[in-house]
């Protein structure tokens, strides 16, 4: 059975309507998370670009007109972290008073209580947390910054109370691995919705050090054998594409104005700045392309015995290899392993 | 609520896909679709209108006998009211 919120993501994918838009506000961080994908948090800045260059307030208030028009519903704030914009009330007001419905993704720690009351007065609708750990030692680790881990929890009180719908991200690997049952239990006593995610890519600026941090093999199957046992697909799998949303109902705007197929996918579709969003999204080469690509197009995944189990990203593909298609071969990519992994605990449970 | 104006509520996203006007009840995470007389009267909730006018114009848009355009806009109304979907204020832009 497919729900309406199913038809209407069809439908828009089939109609290449650019339903779900996320616009990244600033590469500008107060945490220096060691997987972060925008760029190696050690470093001042993205390199090769300024911090100057960022999308002024005019610029996103017509962006945001720009992708209503076009046909989003739903959009979301991210960066960096979306808090740190000092206009961020007033991108969400400007959104939300156009009929779109507003996420707001973000660390957390800076959600001081005026500051989710201006949020929720401006119509924002929800907002991601991402979560490192269950506890402060494991969490702060990771982000490197004492404290974190605290705010990031009050905040998400304060926004739960405030009628937001919170969602913590929980992105899991190697380090925080054995705390996985307790950030399920931290999001349960907390009342709010937890998404796990294993996957890591590389960095919009090349490095791949973060690569390093996923959780192996061994790790991988004891989750899924415990804490992510839902996370295996019943039945015989019920993934039927190989091709995400990219491009299709789903877009990226970079601080800088460039468009992506998604925002985690960071292939240069066209610049805001130069073109109207109507102009890229309906002429960008880049974005054709992806739109044009057939099963046949991804060579090692069509014919996959685990694809029916893999939670492939063309976005993470693209990051991690360079080609949006790939991977080259079956064991290139995390997601192949953890397909693998996935089709042999689900055929272990099934009766002889 | 005939001399009522509703407007519509912040808790409610809306977008025209494909021909279709669909409102997202946000918290809610439901998705209702208008047809095109229910379309009408969700883009004259603007907060400036009485239940009455957009009746009134309804049944002028339409071609719909006026009582039968103030009963379906009252019934409407009610309902996305009942689904917090929209407000009523008694003052312009209220």
């Amino acid at each position: 059975m497919t729900t309406h919120d199913e038809r209407i993501q069809l439908r828009a994918f089939e109609g290449c309507i650019p339903l779900n838009v996320t616009l990244e506000l600033s590469m500008r961080c107060n945490l220096r998370c060691v997987h972060c994908y925008n760029f190696d948090r050690e470093l001042a800045y993205l390199p090769g670009r300024a911090r100057s260059e960022e999308l002024s307030d005019s610029e996103i208030h017509r962006i945001l007109d720009e992708v209503r028009a076009e046909g989003c519903l739903y959009f979301g704030f991210t960066g960096g972290e979306a808090l740190l914009h000092p206009s961020l009330a007033e991108f969400v007001r400007h959104a939300a008073e156009s009929g779109m419905a507003v996420r707001v993704k973000s660390n957390g720690t800076l959600l001081r209580a005026d500051t989710v009351r201006a949020l929720v007065e401006a119509g924002a609708a929800s907002i991601d947390l991402s979560l490192y750990g269950a506890t402060a030692a494991t969490h702060d680790a990771f982000v490197k910054v004492a404290g974190a881990w605290q705010r990031t929890v009050e905040g998400a009180q304060r926004a739960r109370d405030a009628g937001l719908a919170v969602r913590l991200n929980a992105i899991v690997v190697q380090s925080n691995a054995a705390e996985v049952q307790g950030m399920l239990e931290l999001a349960a006593e907390l009342g709010v919705s937890c998404n796990l995610d294993l996957q890591i890519t590389a960095r919009y600026d090349g490095s791949r050090s973060s690569l390093d941090l996923a959780v192996d093999r061994a790790t991988l199957e004891a989750l899924h054998r415990g804490p992510l046992h839902h996370l295996v697909p019943g039945g015989a799998g019920a993934r039927k594409s190989i091709q995400c949303a990219c491009a299709r109902s789903v877009c990226g705007v970079t601080c800088f104005g460039d468009v992506v197929p998604c925002i985690g996918a960071p292939m240069w579709s066209g610049s805001l700045r130069e073109q109207s969003f109507h102009e890229v999204w309906t002429r960008s080469p880049q974005l054709s392309w992806i739109r044009g690509l057939t099963e046949d197009d991804f060579a090692a995944c069509k014919d996959c015995a685990h694809l029916p189990y893999c939670r492939r990203s063309s976005g993470a593909i693209y990051s991690n290899s360079g080609v949006y298609n790939g991977p080259a071969k079956f064991g290139d990519d995390f997601v192949c392993m953890e397909a693998e992994v996935l089709h042999q605990i689900h055929d272990a449970r099934q009766p002889d | 609520m005939s001399a009522g104006r509703p407007k519509r509520s912040r808790s409610t996203a809306w977008q025209s896909i494909d021909g279709e006007l669909v409102l997202l009840r946000v918290r809610a995470r439901e998705l209702l679709g208008l047809n095109p007389v229910a379309e009408r009267i969700w883009a004259l909730a603007d907060g400036t209108h009485s239940v009455d006018e957009i009746a009134t114009m309804i049944a002028d848009e339409f071609e719909v006998a006026l009582e039968v355009a103030r009963a379906d806009t009252a019934r409407f109304v009610d309902e996305l009211v009942r689904l917090q979907t929209l407000q009523v204020g008694e003052e312009p832009g209220a």
